[in-house]
């Protein structure tokens, strides 16, 4: 008898399995293929092996700046490739052998729950008392005709041995901004046409502008409002009220995704489903069935890895006992585009649909004394807040560094920490993270460095 | 400048206070720690202290006037001091709902409460100015001097205790805006630290008894012991005291429900093609007992334990059973709503119910309510009064009995009813014909469009 059973190996599966036994469980870990999810070896890591590449490339191109006359060469797609499955392949085996050390037994095939203490592995039996169910994500191909032939998926694009002359992306979240500017950046003619009025519909509208202005100002067209209706051969019809209009791409990019929760035997749980087909659990990561929990992307929503592996702590924890909620207010958004954004809590829009007083702070990296001597100051931080409390609702940041800057919006909101105690705290410089600072000042009233307000 | 006298808060749940007597006239002299005025909560009596040397220059709140914390009570002026009188307040009746009283201003001058100590103990000058630069409240003080006095000591030693409490900054100045007593929070964070949830949960309870159960529930083991908390532990609190609290009678009938059977029927042929239509027998129910109530004010009644109200708008308590245990929402102003709206708003309430996400508002000014088991075997049972609240009508399951008409037996709908009744507000004469006329609405509900 196990005292938890994980369903998946990925970062969420790989994190449970941790967690529960350092609580002394007896746990296994089913995974039908090898260590590591999506996250090691068809997302977070590859994805970011390549954007490294092209903030290098760009940096190289932008070196005469200080004086370094470079003559820059081409872009070597397959060390690229060699790289990320050398990264890949270690933080697998990495994986590995931190589970075997944990002493958590990894069973190999498909899982499926047969009761609500039973999991069967290719007709093996596993007997247990919780499960924990972090099947995952898989690309999400649109039923749309003619998709199929053009289809560049994100799978096939980290594999890439040829960047392609022109694509479409329709996705406006995360991934669809990175790779729009991983594949302008390459050399590809992006056509970034989205759904609704903006990229990032979910995310401040500031981020959502700066990061747009960016990508057009790489020569990435942004059609808002526009939905890909048909595609034949290299033309794509888009749908745009009751026009259509017509754009030529070599490939048009898929790269939505939606949960894994297929053949689990879930329904004969009576678990509870949400509406984009994730798993519905409760703060404590549990189902509708007590003794089984879901984390990650199997759950829908955001799909973050870094979600993933905190529900992982959390259901982990319920397991073996230790009651434990999963803090869903902090989960933190990164895009590692040039610039990047970091993000956590609400927008100032959605802070005012709930009904806050907000009052929002702002600095931008332009006057930073370190974004300027880089010669990185694109970019602005902006800090939402309570007014009536001085409770940090949310932050924004747009900027080099964002995705490492956002922690400390995170562990400020993580211990409560309001705008005025932020606001009194220092840095060292020069620093990009002294935006944030400033930022939190700007909020509290009291912006050092910035023009005093009307 | 002048002072604002506001009414204190002297405990974590008091919400509105009376002031009992002014010890001062109005345009008297008073100096600093003189006896001003007594206030009076259904808990404690409490002495407050003029919190400086100067005149009663106005009383706004007259003896016996219940108002809300922090509403001003009256003004305190320098010596020769010119301040414009607040008009139009002191003569409102002493009937006035809690909310009214004085307006409380923006921003008030000086120190928005006066200080306020404990029956039977003043403070000491000492105690007071240690307390003031402290930021400590007087309220929460015990004190140990002669009579209960509190004295310079007493309030060092809850600074103490104050200063070890540990709890988040966001926390601090959450419960400070609601003038909670830190001394009385549990913290649920690393080390005990007090956190914000520690906070929400005392300030928005309903928020939290759902889910917690919910999750107990879903933990709990089928047999053995299980810790009596969450929103177990309310059901059972609000139960214990509305049977020790109020003399309950239960009266049964039975309403012959053919017609409201027929009603509803007929309404759903005739929208079957509307896919959102809905509508049930408690929604009928809910009609004709507004409307039972609008003619029995006297069932339609609250209680805070000296004045009864009788109210001519229906707020109708809906008992709602979730997986975790029953809450019961309020549609408000079920008087003045036709049965399709009653059957939206229900609705509405239910589903939020259901979602967790009842207001405060929503839980809150019930006149009278609704218990139904209709979906069970149930015919008649003895429900159980919310408190404060003069009557609750459970609704037992409908169905088909042999019934005497004109001579001739014939296959009736019939339904019970069970009205349990505060015996302490009204007789049972007039819950009898409460019941009767909701009995004649239901078995004729034409007689609803009069």
């Amino acid at each position: 008898m196990y005292d938890v059973v994980v369903i998946g190996g990925g970062p969420g599966g790989y994190a449970a399995a941790i967690r529960a036994s350092q609580l002394k469980g007896k746990v296994a870990l089913v995974d039908n293929a090898d260590m590591g999810g999506t996250c090691v070896m068809r997302g977070c890591i590859p994805s970011k092996i390549w954007l490294r590449a092209a903030e290098l490339l760009e940096q190289s191109r932008k070196a005469g700046e200080f004086g370094l006359e470079l003559t820059v060469g081409k872009l070597d797609l397959d060390a690229v490739l060699a790289r990320k499955q050398g990264v890949s392949n270690d933080i697998r085996m990495g994986m590995n052998a931190l589970l075997g050390n944990n002493g958590a037994d990894v069973v190999t095939g498909k899982g499926k729950i047969t009761s609500p203490t039973t999991v069967e592995v290719d007709g093996k039996k596993l007997e247990t008392k919780n499960i924990i169910v972090a099947t995952g994500s898989t690309l999400d191909m649109p039923d749309i005709p003619g998709l199929k032939d053009a289809a560049f998926t994100t799978d096939q694009l980290l594999d890439m041995k040829k960047v392609p002359a022109s694509v479409l992306i329709t996705d406006p979240t995360y991934i669809g901004v990175e790779m729009a500017t991983l594949l302008s950046i390459l050399g590809s003619k992006v056509i970034f046409a989205v759904p609704g009025p903006r990229i990032l519909p979910d995310e401040d509208q500031d981020s959502s502008q700066r990061l747009a202005q960016s990508l057009r100002e790489r020569g990435v067209q942004i059609l808002a409002r526009h939905t890909l209706v048909k595609v034949a051969g290299k033309t794509c019809t888009l749908k745009s009220g009751d026009k259509e209009q017509t754009v030529d791409a070599d490939k048009v990019l898929v790269s939505a995704r939606k949960p894994v929760t297929d053949g689990l035997g879930l329904e004969a749980l009576d678990v509870k489903f949400n509406d984009d087909g994730g798993i519905a659990v409760d703060e404590q990561c549990r189902t509708a069935c007590p003794s089984v929990f879901a984390i990650g992307d199997c759950t829908g929503g955001w799909m973050l890895s870094h979600a993933a592996s905190a529900m992982a702590i959390c259901a982990a924890e319920n397991c073996m006992g230790t009651a434990a909620k999963f803090p869903s207010h902090l989960v933190s958004r990164a895009i590692w585009g040039i610039p990047q954004m970091g993000s956590v809590g609400l927008s100032e829009e959605q802070a005012e649909r709930k009904g806050y007083e907000v009052e929002v702070g702002g600095f931008p990296y332009s006057i930073n004394g370190y974004a300027m001597l880089r010669g990185e100051v694109d970019g602005a931080v902006k800090m939402v807040t309570d007014a009536e409390t001085g409770e940090i609702l949310g932050v924004h940041i747009v900027g080099a560094n964002a995705s490492e800057l956002i922690g400390e919006a995170v562990l400020a909101m993580q211990l409560e920490c309001t705008v005025r105690e932020f606001a009194k705290g220092f840095r060292v410089h020069p620093a990009f993270c002294e935006t944030v600072v400033d930022a939190a000042r700007d909020a509290a009233g009291w912006a050092l460095y910035l023009p005093k307000r009307g | 400048m002048s002072i604002e006298l506001a009414m204190p808060k002297l405990g974590l749940t008091m919400k509105t206070g009376k002031v009992s007597k002014w010890f001062v006239a109005e345009g008297a002299a008073v100096k600093q720690g003189d006896d001003l005025f007594e206030v009076e909560t259904d808990k404690i009596t409490n002495k407050v202290e003029s919190p400086a040397d100067g005149v009663l220059f106005q009383i706004l709140v007259q003896p016996k006037q219940e108002v809300a914390v922090g509403a001003v009570l009256g003004i305190l002026a320098e010596p020769g001091e010119n301040v414009a009188r607040v008009e139009g307040a002191s003569d409102s009746p002493a009937s006035a709902p809690a909310e009214a009283g004085a307006p409380k201003p923006e921003k008030t001058n000086g120190p928005a409460a006066a200080q306020t100590s404990s029956t039977g103990g003043a403070s000491s000058p000492a105690a007071r100015r240690l307390a003031r630069e402290l930021g400590i409240d007087l309220g929460c003080v015990t004190g140990t001097g002669p009579n209960g006095r509190i004295i310079e000591r007493d309030v060092q030693a809850r600074h103490e205790i104050v200063g070890k409490i540990k709890i988040t900054p966001l926390a601090a100045v959450i419960a400070a805006k609601a003038g909670l007593d830190l001394s009385t929070l549990t913290g649920t964070g690393e080390g005990g630290k007090i956190v914000r949830e520690d906070v929400d949960r005392v300030l928005h309870p309903e928020k939290f008894v759902a889910a917690a159960t919910a999750a107990a529930a879903a933990s709990a083991p089928q047999t053995g012991p299980v810790p009596m908390e969450g929103m177990r532990k309310a059901i059972a609190d609000n139960m214990m005291a509305s049977l020790q609290n109020a003399a309950q009678l239960t009266l049964v009938s039975e309403a012959d429900m053919t017609p409201c059977v027929n009603l509803i029927n007929d309404f759903k042929a005739r929208n079957k093609r509307d896919k959102n239509f809905r509508l049930s027998m408690n929604d009928v129910l809910i009609l004709a007992v507004s409307k039972a109530l609008q003619k029995h004010p006297r069932m339609n009644a609250t209680f805070d334990g000296e004045i009864i109200t009788r109210h001519a708008e229906v707020h109708m308590g809906v008992a709602v059973a979730l997986p975790e245990g029953l809450v019961v929402p309020v549609l408000h102003n079920a008087h003045a709503m036709g049965l399709l709206e009653i059957a939206k708003e229900v609705r509405l309430l239910a589903g939020r119910a259901r979602k967790n996400e009842l207001t405060p508002d929503d839980m809150s000014g019930g006149t009278f309510t609704i218990t139904n088991m209709a979906h069970s075997v149930v015919d008649f049972f003895t429900p159980i009064l919310k408190p404060g609240e003069a009557g609750i009508l459970g609704v037992g399951r409908v169905v088909e009995k042999p019934v005497i008409r004109n001579g001739s037996m014939a296959a009736r709908s019939m339904m019970g009813l069970s009205l349990t009744f505060d015996h302490r507000l009204e007789d049972g004469a007039p819950a009898a014909e409460f019941l009767k006329t909701l009995v004649e609405y239901l078995a004729d509900p034409a007689l609803l469009l009069f």
